[in-house]
């Protein structure tokens, strides 16, 4: 994707749009169908302006490029000028704008009364109470847990304390989930409590071990952009990837190999690999001179007794290692404990990763995670951060939250902070790279920031040492200086640092010496006695199993069970058969009942849980019992394990044979699924294509790149109006997805290859839909567009049935979008009624918009222009989309890669959409 | 006073006493079919007020029992057109004494059979948009779906077989006239409209009657063809197959044979018409039943052996699917009731007992519904793409409308039945005037 | 409806009203009759032409065809939307559609026409009513005909003659 053309047009916009003084008041949604009588600067109806923030869904900060819409927010999409986002946005970054719009958010101040009830306060009472909660307390007894807020709001949360007199260690940071592990390896390593960056488009093979880095680790967006700019390519430039771990996750499933560990056996398969870089026998070249003392410390190191205990065969070490070393440079992740997190930091030294896929001196250690001090709380005050066993007892519990949530479940006060899509700050995401956030419309609810709440009590405390003005002029101030401090201050100003929302002026990576004499201590730290807990959380990108996530990462399901609206537990086939329980059935699993999952992709004797199940804590540090108690009806989206033997998702060596086959042998159409000539060739069916006169717009998608972690699904959901029917409806297959992540799981054995093939309308040149309908309602358009006319559509479903790729969705009922989750609706695309038929529209309205964009500006379309919200928001960069009557177009060049083949080409339908096969072996 | 006139008199007053019979037992079947049709009613009324989602159909299975009703409907409707038309033109002189039931039955499926095109729709406050009408817009019907061809050939087959039942009615209407008085005249007067039995009129009549058939015949098998279209020419394995049109007219005959079985057996009785309707018309009709149900078998089998011959493999997927996956006790039921159960009737002794063809109707209608069902669902069901297989149960609503669309059936059949006359009093009339011929109404005047 | 006079003779059997009308076409009169049924007897004694009635149903069913093909090649042209890649005009799309419009228009008109023609044969070849002519005797009417109609239908065992007015 030309990063130019989204560039420009983005840059135009928000030209127009914002301002510094935009920016600061953004104008309220309208509640009413009224002409405004003076209306607010800059908002022309039916125009959508973009403002530039910063997303605060998990610790990576992306840049998120926020689309509103007469005064509210539509659409989020990653900020192409900013580096960590690269323009995308994962799934649960797009869904923060169902948490802005959340049914159940709260409107104001809380306060626990009598009855145990959150119950709606003023904000003096509220502020009151907490002011004289903290004039009562000892300056010892305030504690502050918060995220990790390395901006602006860290700042004020540090000066309030400081001012009140409470010691630093009283404000507890959380870190970022994998954060801890890999700063307790830095400093085991080189002496420094320092986060690594990772650098994927670098490696030419990875290892993660349990790290999904497609999903939650780290920074999935950056990682997963960098690992898929590797894939696609020619085998011998492709990146590898080698998954370790007891179960096959989304970013598991794109493994090319997999070791399938104990749970906790990844320390020991980090052992055995280190043992096998250095082992003198594997003659492996170039390796750090700190080899030596690591091949010494190894030295009475028993590699069956490790292979044993982590449960895999030792030649699998060997494979994974010659992948890691003959592939150079290599990236081998992974942090579920601190030990296993230094032994892969060693390992990527040894290989001379470091400074290359893994450097330093990029964090930007702006926040410091002490150790909480001992001691009783009289005050404490959750800043987006969850409560803890040891809060028991604390006599008020002031939480932020803006949605419950475990915080406000348990605290007596709740003072709503604005969300972040409401509120200004600065996150400078690593070292030089500052990520400006501001509101991008007005609050809708009578909420807070809670840096002002901090400040506001400072002042009716009379506390000295307050920075003077409220939030925001404290945070532009500061981005300005630190912009300016980092020389990333350009000549338009603070208004363009918001335009753009990042000023960057990256550090460049610096060396770090091993600390020597940590070798031997980590290497002897190993436990050595077997661990084998039967339970296994695994994360997951959407939240099927979450009762208090967004409804879109519940209703899109899992990529890889299926599984949405529910929490599960998954056994592999050998384990379930042992209980005698099939697929759907439920389970009691120790004193929680979930519905089984039977997956190939787990290895036998774990009991899989979704991280975010809230039966999860219950079963933590128990003996599991499994039972079968009934059959149960499983959320689950229906369909096959995997394509029948049909052949729908080749790899490339099966494409390339196949095309061999063809130029070899001319043969009819009735061999079946066997698939036909390319129709450039050899035309198929009985009468030409259709003629586009002007454009014929198409899609390519990259299977090796795509990684399952549906955010495209999701986007599509944020951009098309698509509702959110439930769980029954999705076990029923009324799931209404345009988009969905087909995923096949083929076992034999222990070789379990997962493939998704991401499905939607193919906008085929003689589509099947489109002669049965009786009505019209759905036809081939001049630009190759399948159309659908939703108020010509009467509802017969046989375009439906006809669809060979079952891509038509019906509106079984009205869609109910329930208030305020209806402010987000795109007002570009029509909500369709009950009785209906829809499907995707490669999103028509950007077509449409950009078109007439480019006649109001008397040019043509510029490629990369036009770029439907699926292939926007994928950060594998895994969809090209583009005109294939613009000979120039990049579709063009992408279509005649040698591994594309279409679905069901036998059937003559001509469909726009080319798949890339997978690359890896067959 | 000749013998002839006596005859005649005899099957008028035979038919003309049929009317009054019944009794109790008919109001309470009246009352039954009425009742069934408001419980149709509510379930249709449910899905326009909530939406297609009270329906048991999903992403794979687009259609399902309401499509198999329509199905099953116009087939039920095949035979009396079969019956009073085709084996009119063949001078099959048996027809006589069946017909009208037949036909009656026809008009009031295709009528039945013509609900459910709109019922199944996702808005049929819109069905109207499926035909052809001048607009301000513009707009038109794309003449290239099935769907609309269907539109047509129900349309022009409610038509037809309204107007053919309605002219072979006139003579009886004329009769029933002349020998009744009060509202019943009244009635008969407007549905006989006008008639005298003049020799002109019949000469006319008789020759209209004659073009009716014509158009009938070739009729009769293109409605079934076109509804087996809106199958056999979508893409889908287990509906695209070129077998599908003589097979489904061979089924829907099989299927309404066998419903005028099941109907003419108690009503002989009930109505008192035994004479009239004779054993040895129900064992010429049960010997169509077994011819049609062979041709059934052989299609089922070609099936098999087209998609085994030459045919993609995912048509024998489907297939295989059909007979051995989810579906497969549907499917063994639909091949006992409608292959192996009519092989009864290769015995004399089964087809000379009426009380075994009412039952046998029954089972080969049970069969020919499961055969409508296993077409349209276990094709969708196991589409071309496999991640989207998926299973289809039908809801309560549907198969409340499946109820309702009997009650709607027998209520317009009994209100028929009292009305007007279920056998062809003129020709039966005309028999007498063929003692050589005329074997059927010479043992009626036999037996009187 | 005015109806001429004549003598008007009621039959009980088939064969006996076929003798009589024979006798009465041998002496040139004109015969007319009312039978519940088309007995071919009777009818083979009329000689009466073959109905014309085909020559408007076949009008009929070429119109509707026609018509058929009008519609459905004019609509797809009045909207000329492409469809699954097929031209527009996709004859072997219409044949169903010209078909069923030529059964259509060709029964209604067969219908109409028979309807029509009834009403208009009535007045010009009349028989006076008689609700037996609906059951069981068959009448034999000779418009004009004097005593020896009456004669020869008696004579071919008539159950009774009227003289109609």
């Amino acid at each position: 994707m030309s990063g130019a053309g989204i560039g420009r047009r983005f840059f135009l916009k928000v030209l127009g749009a914002t301002g510094v003084a935009a920016g600061c008041s953004p104008t309220h949604a309208p509640e009413k169908l009224i002409p405004l009588l003076v209306p607010p600067q800059d908002m022309v109806p039916g125009k959508p302006l973009f403002y530039r923030t910063v997303c605060r869904e998990c610790s990576a900060g992306c840049g998120v490029t926020a689309r509103s819409r007469e005064g509210r927010i539509v659409k989020l999409e990653g900020n192409p000028e900013e580096p960590t986002s690269g323009g995308a946005l994962c799934a649960r970054g797009q869904a923060a704008l169902q948490e802005l719009y959340a049914p159940d958010r709260f409107r104001g101040p809380l306060l626990r009364n009598a009855e145990g009830r959150l119950s709606p306060v003023s904000w003096e009472i509220a502020l009151g109470k907490l002011t004289e909660a903290v004039r009562g307390a000892s300056p010892d007894g305030v504690r502050l847990r918060t995220r990790s807020e390395p901006g602006t709001a860290g700042a004020i949360q540090r000066v309030f304390l400081a001012a009140l007199g409470v010691p630093p260690d009283h404000r507890e940071v959380v870190p970022g989930r994998d954060e801890k592990s890999l700063r307790a390896a830095s400093t085991l390593l080189y002496g420094r409590s320092e986060l690594p960056r990772y650098d994927l488009s670098l490696a030419r093979s990875v290892a993660a071990f349990g790290a999904d880095f497609a999903e939650t680790w780290l920074s999935p967006v950056e990682l997963g952009r960098g690992f898929a700019s590797g894939r696609g390519l020619p085998e011998s430039q492709r990146t590898t990837l080698a998954w370790v771990g007891p179960r096959l996750g989304t970013t598991g499933a794109v493994a090319d190999r997999w070791i399938a560990c104990r749970p906790g056996g990844e320390e020991d398969v980090a052992l055995l690999l280190l043992r096998w870089i250095v082992d003198p026998a594997n003659h492996v070249e170039g390796l750090d001179p700190q080899a030596a003392p690591v091949r010494t410390a190894l030295a009475g190191f028993d590699p069956r007794a490790a292979a044993r205990r982590a449960g895999i065969p030792l030649e699998q070490v060997a494979q994974l290692g010659s992948d890691l070393t003959s592939r150079r440079p290599s990236a081998i992740l992974g942090s579920h404990t601190p030990e296993l997190a230094a032994l892969l930091l060693l390992a990527n030294h040894l290989l001379g990763n470091v400074g290359r896929t893994v450097s330093f001196g990029q964090d930007s250690l702006l926040e410091s995670y002490a150790q909480p001090a001992p001691g009783k709380a009289q005050v404490l005050l959750l800043h987006h951060a969850d409560p803890s066993e040891g809060d028991a007892g604390v006599p008020l519990v002031v939480s932020f939250s803006s949605r419950p949530d475990a915080a406000s479940d348990r605290s007596h006060l709740v003072l709503p902070d604005h969300h972040w899509l409401e509120s200004f700050g600065d996150l400078e995401v690593r070292k030089g790279v500052l990520a400006v956030a501001q509101p991008t419309m007005a609050p809708l609810y009578e909420t807070r920031s809670a840096s002002d709440v901090l400040l506001q009590i400072g002042k009716s405390l009379g506390l000295k040492g307050l920075p003077p003005g409220d939030a925001q002029s404290i945070s532009r101030k500061r981005v300005s200086a630190r912009a300016a401090e980092l020389g990333a201050m350009r000549p338009d100003g603070e208004h363009g640092l918001f335009m753009r929302g990042v000023a960057s002026a990256p550090a460049a990576p610096e060396a770090r010496p091993l600390v020597g004499s940590s070798v031997p201590a980590l290497l002897s730290a190993i436990p050595a006695a077997p661990r084998e807990p039967a339970l296994f959380a695994f994360p997951t990108a959407l939240a099927a199993a979450d009762p208090r996530a967004p409804s879109w990462l519940r209703e899109v399901p899992d990529a890889i069970s299926g599984i949405c609206w529910s929490s599960w537990v998954e056994l592999s086939p050998r384990d379930a058969a042992a209980i005698g329980a099939r697929d759907g059935d439920l389970l009691a699993v120790g004193n929680a009942q979930l519905p089984l999952s039977v997956y190939a992709g787990l290895r036998d004797g774990v009991v899989a849980v979704p991280a975010n199940a809230p039966e999860l804590p219950g079963l933590r540090g128990k003996a599991l019992s499994l039972r079968r108690i009934s059959p149960g009806r499983l959320p689950r989206i229906p369909g096959a394990q995997d394509d029948a033997g049909r052949d729908l998702l080749p790899t490339a060596a099966a494409v390339a044979a196949r095309e061999e086959h063809h130029h070899g042998h001319e043969h009819g159409l009735d061999k079946g699924i066997g698939h036909e000539h390319p129709p450039e060739e050899h035309p198929y069916g009985m009468r030409p294509p259709p003629s586009h006169p002007v454009h014929r717009w198409a899609m390519a998608i990259d299977l090796d790149r795509c990684t399952g972690c549906q955010a495209c699904v999701v986007a599509c959901y944020a951009e098309n109006n698509i509702p959110v029917n439930g769980a029954e409806a999705a076990a029923q297959g009324r799931n209404q997805a345009w988009l969905r992540i087909q995923r096949s799981i083929e076992a034999a054995g222990t070789d379990v290859k997962v493939a998704f093939l991401p499905s939607l309308c193919q906008q085929c040149d003689r589509a099947p839909c489109e002669p049965v309908c009786p009505v019209y309602a759905t036809y081939h358009t001049s630009e190759g567009l399948n159309a659908m006319v939703y108020n010509r559509c009467i509802g017969t479903r046989y375009c439906s049935n006809n669809c060979p790729y079952d891509a038509r969705v019906f509106n079984w009922q009205d869609p109910v979008f329930p208030s305020p989750l209806d402010l987000q609706l795109n007002p570009d695309v029509t909500v369709r009624s009950k009785g209906v038929m829809e499907k995707c529209t490669f999103c028509v309205q950007r077509i449409r918009g950009a078109e007439n964009e480019a006649k109001s500006e008397r040019r043509n379309l510029i490629d990369g222009e036009v770029v439907p919200a699926c292939a926007q928001t994928c950060a594998a960069r895994a969809i090209t989309f583009g005109d294939l009557e613009d000979s120039a177009a990049r579709i063009n060049r992408v279509r005649q890669d040698p591994r594309g083949y279409r679905l069901l080409e036998e059937l003559a339908t001509g469909p726009a959409v080319t798949y890339l096969a997978r690359g890896g072996k067959s | 006073m000749s013998t002839v006139s006596a005859q005649l008199a005899l099957i008028e007053e035979r038919v003309h006493a049929a009317q009054g019979k019944g009794g109790r037992l008919y109001w309470v079947l009246l009352a039954c079919a009425i009742g069934a049709t408001g419980i149709g009613a509510y379930s249709w009324s449910r899905i326009i007020r909530f939406g297609m989602g009270e329906t048991g159909l999903n992403r794979p299975v687009a259609w399902g029992v309401l499509i198999t009703d329509f199905v099953f409907w116009v087939g039920i409707a095949h035979s009396g057109t079969l019956i009073s038309a085709i084996l009119f033109l063949f001078r099959a002189r048996f027809r006589t004494a069946v017909y009208r039931v037949a036909e009656a039955m026809t008009v009031f499926a295709v009528a039945t059979a013509g609900l459910f095109p709109i019922i199944h729709l996702g808005r049929p406050w819109f069905g109207y948009w499926i035909l052809p009408y001048p607009n301000e817009r513009s707009l038109w019907i794309n003449f290239r779906s099935p769907l609309v061809w269907d539109a047509f050939a129900i349309s022009t087959y409610l038509v037809v077989s309204s107007l053919f039942l309605l002219s072979g009615l006139v003579p009886d209407a004329a009769a029933l006239r002349d020998a009744t008085s009060g509202w019943r005249r009244r009635l008969y007067a407007m549905v006989s409209l006008g008639w005298r039995g003049t020799d002109e009129e019949w000469r006319h009549h008789s020759r209209a009657y004659l073009f009716f058939a014509a158009f009938a015949t070739p009729l009769v098998i293109s409605v079934h063809s076109v509804v087996s279209w809106d199958f056999a020419v979508s893409v889908v394995p287990g509906w695209h197959s070129t077998l599908f049109p003589p097979y489904f007219v061979a089924g829907a005959i099989l299927s309404g044979v066998a419903m005028v079985l099941t109907l003419l057996v108690p009503l002989r009785r009930a109505l008192g018409i035994e004479e009239l309707v004779t054993r040895r018309h129900l064992d010429l009709l049960s010997r169509l039943v077994l011819l049609t149900s062979l041709i059934v078998t052989f299609s089922y089998g070609m099936e098999f052996v087209l998609a085994l011959w030459r045919g993609p493999r995912v048509e024998l997927e489907t297939l295989l699917f059909r007979a051995f996956g989810s579906y497969a006790p549907l499917f063994w039921t639909m091949v006992f009731c409608n292959c192996a159960a009519p092989l009864l009737l290769f015995f004399p002794r089964i087809r000379n007992t009426p009380i075994a063809l009412f039952f046998l109707g029954i089972v080969v209608n049970v069969g020919m519904w499961l055969e409508r069902f296993n077409i349209v669902v276990t094709s969708l069901s196991h589409n071309r793409i496999p991640f989207d297989w998926g299973t289809y149960r039908p809801s309560l609503v549907e198969l409340g409308i499946t109820l309702g669309s009997f009650g709607w059936f027998f209520t317009w059949f009994l209100v028929f039945l009292k009305l007007l006359p279920a056998v062809s009093i003129a020709e039966l009339k005309e028999e007498v005037g063929h003692p050589h011929e005329g074997v059927d109404a010479t043992e009626v005047a036999h037996a009187a | 409806m005015p109806l001429e006079g004549g003598r008007l003779g009621v039959f009980g059997d088939v064969s006996q009203a076929a003798e009589a009308v024979r006798a009465l076409r041998s002496e040139g009169m004109e015969v007319r009759a009312a039978t519940p049924a088309p007995f071919p007897e009777l009818v083979a004694a009329l000689e009466r032409p073959i109905s014309l009635i085909g020559l408007s149903t076949l009008t009929g069913a070429v119109a509707g065809g026609a018509l058929g093909l009008l519609l459905a090649a004019g609509g797809s042209w009045a909207w000329p939307i492409v469809v699954g890649g097929m031209p527009i005009v996709s004859f072997p799309a219409f044949l169903v559609i010209v078909f069923e419009m030529a059964v259509l228009v060709g029964a209604l008109t067969n219908f109409v026409g028979l309807l029509a023609i009834c009403i208009l044969g009535r007045k010009r070849r009349g028989v006076p009513f008689d609700p037996r002519f609906t059951r069981d005797r068959i009448g034999i009417f000779v418009p004009g005909g004097g005593i020896r109609a009456e004669q020869l239908l008696l004579q071919r065992g008539a159950e009774e003659v009227r003289d109609v007015a």
